[in-house]
C-alpha cells in the first residue's frame, strides 16, 4: 500500500473507527420468479485485527451482503442499496474498473469450494503470480519468491515444488491453504471467507481455521468470517452477527451472544444445536423452514416460526436495539426486547422464564 | 406419534409448503416456450407443414385439379423449359391460355404441377426423416442406456461400436448400400437409421452414466428393484427432455440425408415426388440456368424445413434448461 | 450357522467379520490398473435396539461399510450375518429378507429422492416391489407413512422439488421405513441440512427408534451428533477401526489419538469452553486412500508416532469391556487419568 494512505490509516484506527462498515444495506434481485428481497437493511462493521462472524442458514442472506460489497452479483438483475465504506471510501458507488483494483487487493475473498474456485488448466504458482500482478508492481522473480513465501506460510510442504502443481493434483485441505495463500498474497486489509472450512474435514478446518486466525493477526488484517456453524464461530470469532431470511437479528461480541443470546431464533440455533458438554436427551428444534424471499413474512421474518409471537410482531418490523444484558454493544431485533425496554419489569420477568 | 414443535401447537414440519417452491416443471416450461417467439414460429411451420403433407396435399391435387404425376404437355412454354410460378398453360398460340390450366408454382421438366408435386414430396421426406430418426433413436437408447448402466466390458465393447461406426463417412457407406439394398421408402429409413444411431446412443450413455451414480438409483437398489425396472423407471424419464432436444437435431440431418440419397437416385422411386430428387430434376442439364425455379422451390423448402427443426430443438433445449442460482 | 450372541445377551441383528473391500482404479485400454483398499478388515456387530456410529472423516471408507452392509456393493472379502443369515455373496434372490429388514437413509436430501416421481410414488415403491397388498392397502400404507415423519398426507401427490430439505429428509425416511424394517443404515442423514432442520430430523429419528424399536447403523463425521444419539462408536482411519467403545467411554477418555484429535478438533459453540480447551492440531493431511501408509495408517500425523508404528499395523486391542483401540502407543485409559 502506498505510505501515504498508512498515515490515513493509522489515524482512523487510532480513532476507533471500523474498516469496513456497512450500513443498511439492501440487496434485491430479479429472478425468473419474480424479485428476491435477499438482504433487507443490514448493518455490520468489523476494525483491523477483528475477526467478525456473520452466523446464518440458508437464504438467510450472509452470502449475497458480502458479494454484493464487491460488486460479484450479476450487475443487471441486482439492486444495492445503502452504504458500505471501507477505509473512508464508499464500496456502493465505485464504478467496476475501481473495485477490481480493492478487489482481491485491499479486499480478498475465499470461498467454499476450493476445486471450483481455483482455475483447473493453470498451475498454482501461475495462479499466484497472476494475483500478484493484478495489484502490484514487482519483478517477476520477486513476484515468484514472494509466492513461494506464501506457500510456506500456508503450511504448504515443499512449495517451490508445489509451485508447479495443478488444482486436481491436491487435497482438499490444500487446495484451501492455496487459496488463502492467493487472498493474502497482496496483503489486504479485509479477507472474507465465505463458508471456507464447511467443506472440509473435522481436523482440516481446526489447521485452517487457527492458520486463518494467526496470519490476519500477525498481518493485523480483518477478517469477516460467513459461517453457518456456531462453533466455528465461538472458535475463532471476536464479535457476530446472526442472520436470519435477510435481516440482522442480534449482533454483538462473541460471548454476549453466545452465552447470553436474546433472540428467539439464536436460543433456536444454540438449542438446536448438539453440544459437547451436555448429553441432551432431545434437542429443542426451531419448528417450520425458513421462508422464501419471494414474498417474505410482514413485520419480523421469524414470526410464523415463533413460539413468542405476538401480534406486534405480524406488524412491525423489529427494530435492533440494546439487548437486556447491559452490554452496549448487544443489539437484538425483536419485540420482546423492544418491550422490555420500553416497560422494564413487566417484559423482563417473561424473558427470564423464555425455555424451548 | 410426537413429532417436534414449538411451543406454538400450529407449528410443525408440515408448515404450509413454500409457495415459490411450488413452481412446477410444466409450468416453467410452458412459460419459457411461449415467450420464445422464435420457436414458436418454428413450431407453427411445422405443424403446418405436417398438415400440408397429410392432408393438404390431397385437397391441392383436387382443387387444382392435377395430380402430382399428371403430365401437362402444355405445362412447357415453347422452347420446352418448364413455367414459371403464377403461370397459365401455354396454349395453342403460344402464349399463356387464361382458360387453360393455372400453376400456382409452376411446373417441372416433365410439366408437372410442382405445387402438387412439393407437398406430395414432403410426405416423403418428413416420413424417412421422422422414421430414420425414430428408429436410430430406438436403436440409441436401448444401446446407449446398456451401456452406461452397466458399464464394464459391455460398455466397453458398445463405445467401440459407436466410435468405429462414426469413423465411417456414412454419405459414401449409405450410398454403396442403398445401391445393394435397392432405392424405396423402406429401404431409406433402414440405411438412414443405421448410420444415424449413434448419436443418440453416446447421449443416452453419457447421460445415464451420470445418473447412475445418483443416490435415487441407489435407493432403487436398496429397495430390491431389478435393473431393468431401474432403467425403465428411473432413468428413462430423465432421458426424455435431452433426447427430444436432440431429437429435432437428428431429424433435421435425416431429412437432409434424405434429401442427399434421393437426389442421387437412392432414395424413393421415382415417379413418387420427393425433394431431393426434384432438386436433382431442376439441376439435370443445367435446367436451372433457364428455369431456376424448379431446382429453387424443393431446395427452399429443404432450407426451412430443417431450420424450423433446428429452431425448435434449440427453443425447446432452452425451456428445459435448470435455472441457474446466485450462489 | 450360530446366531451370535452380543455382550448384554441379546442376539446380534448384524454381524460382521474382516469386511473389506477393494475398488479397481485407474485407467487402462480395456480395463483397470491398481487397487484403492477402501475398508481392509473391519468387524463388529449389532444388536437389535442399539445405535452404533461409524465415524471417521473422508475417505475413511465408513460409506463403503454402509453399502456393503445393505449389499449395495459386494464385499471383496469377509463376513457379513444380518440376522444369522449370510448375506456376503447371497443373489439378489436370496437377498430379500434383507431388503425387508434393513433399509437406508441417504445423505443428499435432493439426490436421493427421483424428482420426476411424485412423493406418493417414492414412499410407496418398496411396498409396490414386495407386492405387500392391493392398492388400497398401499395408499393407507403410504399416508401412515407419510403422517409418522411429520409430513402433511395432503402435500403426497407433490414433487420432491416441492419440498424443503429436512421435508425431503423425511419423505426418505418414510420410504426406509415402508417394510416394518429392523436396522436403518443412515449415512449421513443430516450432514445436508441446516442446522435447525438437522435438530428436527435426530428428533424424529430418535422418536421412531423409540416407537418401533429401531436399530441404527449411523454414519456420520459429526461428533455431537454421536454423544447424543448413538449408544456405541465405531472410529474409522483410511478403510481401519481405530477404537470402538460406548459413546460414554469414549468422550471421557479416547484412548486412539486419532480419536482425542478428533474430539478436540470439533467446534463447540461456548467461547469459555473452547478457550479452556486449546488444542494441538494435527499436521499434515490425510493421506489418499490410494497409497496408504505403511504399518499404522494414523502414523504420519500422530503425535506420538514411533518407529514401531511405522513397520506393525497394530492391532485391534480389547482393554477390559466395550472398549478396543488399535494403537501401540495409546492414551492413558479412563482409571490412570
Amino acid at each position: 500500500m502506498p505510505t501515504g494512505d498508512r498515515t490515513d490509516h493509522q489515524q482512523r484506527d487510532a480513532a476507533g473507527v471500523p474498516l469496513l462498515a456497512v450500513r443498511d444495506l439492501s440487496v434485491d434481485i430479479d429472478s425468473e420468479d419474480g424479485v428476491v428481497h435477499a438482504v433487507d437493511h443490514v448493518s455490520w462493521s468489523v476494525r483491523r485485527g477483528e475477526v467478525l462472524g456473520i452466523v446464518g442458514e440458508s437464504g438467510s442472506g450472509k452470502s449475497v451482503s458480502c458479494l454484493s460489497l464487491v460488486g460479484l452479483l450479476p450487475q443487471k438483475r441486482t439492486t444495492v442499496t445503502g452504504s458500505a465504506v471501507f477505509d473512508g471510501v464508499e464500496l456502493l458507488e465505485r464504478s467496476e474498473e475501481q473495485l477490481d483494483s480493492i478487489r482481491g487487493g485491499q479486499i480478498a475473498m475465499i470461498f467454499q469450494d476450493p476445486l471450483t474456485s481455483l482455475h483447473p488448466l493453470m498451475s498454482v504458482g501461475a495462479q499466484l503470480l497472476e494475483a500478484v500482478k493484478l495489484h502490484q508492481k514487482m519483478a517477476k522473480a520477486d513476484a515468484r519468491a514472494l509466492a513461494v513465501e506464501m506457500l510456506a506460510r500456508v503450511g504448504i510442504p515443499d512449495p517451490a515444488h508445489r509451485m508447479k502443481a495443478y488444482p486436481h493434483e491436491l487435497s482438499g485441505g490444500m487446495r484451501q491453504r492455496v487459496m488463502i495463500a492467493m487472498a493474502l498474497i497482496n496483503d489486504p486489509a479485509v479477507l472474507i471467507a465465505d463458508e471456507a472450512t464447511t467443506a472440509l474435514d473435522v481436523t482440516t478446518q481446526a489447521q485452517i481455521l487457527d492458520l486463518l486466525r494467526d496470519l490476519c493477526a500477525r498481518a493485523n488484517s480483518a477478517i469477516v468470517l460467513i459461517t453457518h456453524d456456531l462453533g466455528v464461530v465461538a472458535e475463532v470469532c471476536d464479535h457476530v452477527v446472526v442472520m436470519y431470511a435477510g435481516r440482522v437479528a442480534e449482533s454483538g461480541t462473541v460471548e454476549a451472544v453466545l452465552e447470553r443470546p436474546s433472540h428467539p431464533y439464536t436460543w433456536g440455533l444454540l438449542g438446536s444445536m448438539p453440544s459437547v458438554d451436555a448429553k441432551a436427551a432431545r434437542a429443542r428444534t426451531i419448528g417450520g423452514t425458513p421462508p422464501s424471499l419471494l414474498g417474505p413474512p410482514s413485520g419480523c421474518r421469524f414470526h410464523p416460526r415463533c413460539p413468542y409471537v405476538m401480534d406486534v410482531c405480524r406488524q412491525e418490523i423489529p427494530p435492533l436495539r440494546g439487548s437486556p444484558d447491559g452490554d452496549d454493544t448487544h443489539a437484538t431485533a425483536c419485540h420482546l426486547n423492544v418491550a422490555r425496554l420500553r416497560q422494564g419489569a413487566e417484559q423482563a420477568s417473561v424473558l427470564s422464564t423464555v425455555q424451548w | 406419534m410426537s413429532i417436534s414443535t414449538g411451543q406454538n401447537a400450529a407449528l410443525g414440519d408440515d408448515v404450509t409448503v413454500d409457495p415459490a417452491l411450488g413452481v412446477s416443471f410444466r409450468a416453467r416450461f410452458m412459460r419459457r416456450l411461449l415467450a420464445d417467439k422464435a420457436t414458436i414460429v418454428a413450431a407453427a411451420f411445422l405443424i403446418v407443414l405436417l398438415l400440408l403433407a397429410t392432408i393438404g396435399a390431397p385437397i391441392a391435387a383436387a382443387l387444382t385439379g392435377h395430380g402430382p404425376n399428371q403430365q401437362f404437355f402444355n405445362g412447357l412454354n415453347l422452347n420446352g423449359i418448364p413455367l414459371s410460378p403464377l403461370s397459365h398453360e401455354i396454349g395453342n398460340n403460344g402464349q399463356p391460355d387464361p382458360h387453360g390450366a393455372f400453376f400456382i408454382l409452376g411446373t417441372d421438366r416433365l410439366g408437372r404441377d410442382m405445387l402438387v408435386r412439393l407437398l406430395y414430396g414432403a410426405r416423403a421426406t418428413l416420413a424417412v426423416g421422422i422414421g430414420a430418426t425414430a428408429v436410430a433413436l430406438f436403436i440409441g437408447l436401448m444401446l446407449g442406456m446398456i451401456a452406461g448402466y452397466f458399464g464394464g466390458k459391455l460398455d466397453a465393447v458398445i463405445s467401440r461400436g459407436i466410435e468405429t461406426a462414426m469413423a465411417f463417412p456414412s454419405m459414401l457407406f449409405a450410398i454403396g448400400l442403398a445401391a445393394v439394398l435397392g432405392a424405396g421408402l423402406i429401404n431409406s429409413i433402414i440405411v438412414i437409421a443405421l448410420f444415424s444411431w449413434y448419436y443418440p446412443a453416446r447421449i443416452v450413455r453419457n447421460a445415464v452414466l451420470a445418473l447412475r451414480g445418483e443416490q435415487f438409483v441407489e435407493a432403487a437398489r436398496s429397495i430390491g428393484l431389478g435393473h431393468f425396472t431401474i432403467m425403465r423407471r428411473h432413468l428413462l424419464p430423465q432421458l426424455t427432455a435431452p433426447l427430444i432436444v436432440y431429437a429435432t437435431g437428428v431429424v433435421a440431418l435425416n431429412i437432409l440425408f434424405e434429401a442427399g440419397l434421393s437426389y442421387l437416385g437412392l432414395g424413393v422411386r421415382p415417379p413418387t415426388p420427393d425433394w431431393g430428387q426434384m432438386i436433382a430434376d431442376g439441376v439435370t442439364s443445367d435446367l436451372y440456368r433457364q428455369q431456376i425455379w424448379v431446382a429453387l422451390i424443393p431446395g427452399l423448402a429443404l432450407v426451412f424445413t430443417t431450420l424450423a427443426f433446428n429452431q425448435l430443438g434449440d427453443g425447446l433445449r432452452d425451456a428445459f434448461a435448470v435455472r441457474g442460482s446466485i450462489r | 450357522m450360530t446366531v451370535e450372541q452380543h455382550r448384554n445377551g441379546n442376539p446380534a441383528l448384524l454381524s460382521v467379520t474382516g469386511l473389506v473391500k477393494d475398488f479397481p482404479v485407474g485407467k487402462g485400454l480395456f480395463g483397470t490398473r491398481g487397487v484403492v483398499h477402501a475398508v481392509q478388515g473391519v468387524s463388529f456387530s449389532l444388536s437389535a435396539g442399539e445405535t452404533l456410529a461409524v465415524v471417521g472423516e473422508s475417505g475413511c471408507g465408513k460409506s463403503t461399510l454402509a453399502r456393503c452392509v445393505l449389499r449395495l456393493l459386494t464385499p471383496t472379502a469377509g463376513k457379513i450375518m444380518f440376522e444369522g443369515i449370510d448375506i456376503t455373496d447371497a443373489p439378489a434372490s436370496q437377498l430379500r429378507p434383507l431388503r425387508r429388514d434393513a433399509a437406508m437413509v441417504f445423505q443428499d436430501p435432493f439426490g436421493s429422492l427421483n424428482p420426476r416421481l411424485r412423493a406418493a410414488s417414492i414412499v410407496g415403491e418398496p411396498l409396490r416391489e414386495a407386492r405387500a397388498g392391493s392398492r388400497s392397502d398401499i395408499e393407507a400404507r403410504v399416508r401412515e407413512l407419510f403422517t409418522e415423519v411429520g409430513l402433511n398426507p395432503e402435500h403426497l401427490s407433490r414433487f420432491p422439488h416441492e419440498f424443503s430439505g429436512g421435508q425431503r429428509q423425511r419423505i426418505g425416511i418414510a420410504r426406509a421405513l415402508a417394510l416394518h424394517p429392523k436396522l436403518l443404515v443412515c449415512d449421513e442423514p443430516v450432514s445436508a441440512l441446516d442446522v435447525s432442520a438437522q435438530a428436527q430430523i435426530l428428533n424424529l429419528l430418535g422418536d421412531l427408534r423409540d416407537e418401533l424399536h429401531l436399530s441404527y447403523l449411523f454414519i456420520t463425521h459429526n461428533l455431537d451428533i454421536v454423544r447424543r444419539f448413538c449408544d456405541r462408536v465405531l472410529v474409522m482411519y483410511l478403510g481401519r477401526v481405530m477404537e470402538t467403545a460406548t459413546v460414554t467411554e469414549l468422550f471421557a477418555a479416547p484412548r486412539h489419538p486419532y480419536t482425542a484429535a478428533l474430539l478436540a478438533a470439533t467446534p463447540i459453540p461456548n467461547p469459555r469452553l473452547t478457550r479452556a480447551r486449546g488444542r494441538t492440531p494435527l499436521t499434515g493431511d490425510p493421506p489418499s486412500p490410494m497409497s496408504p501408509p505403511t504399518g499404522c495408517p494414523f502414523h504420519p500425523r500422530c503425535p506420538r508416532a514411533q518407529q514401531r508404528c511405522r513397520d506393525e499395523v497394530p492391532p485391534l486391542t480389547p482393554s477390559g469391556g466395550s472398549h478396543s483401540f488399535a494403537c501401540h502407543f495409546p492414551l492413558e485409559s479412563a482409571a490412570s487419568r
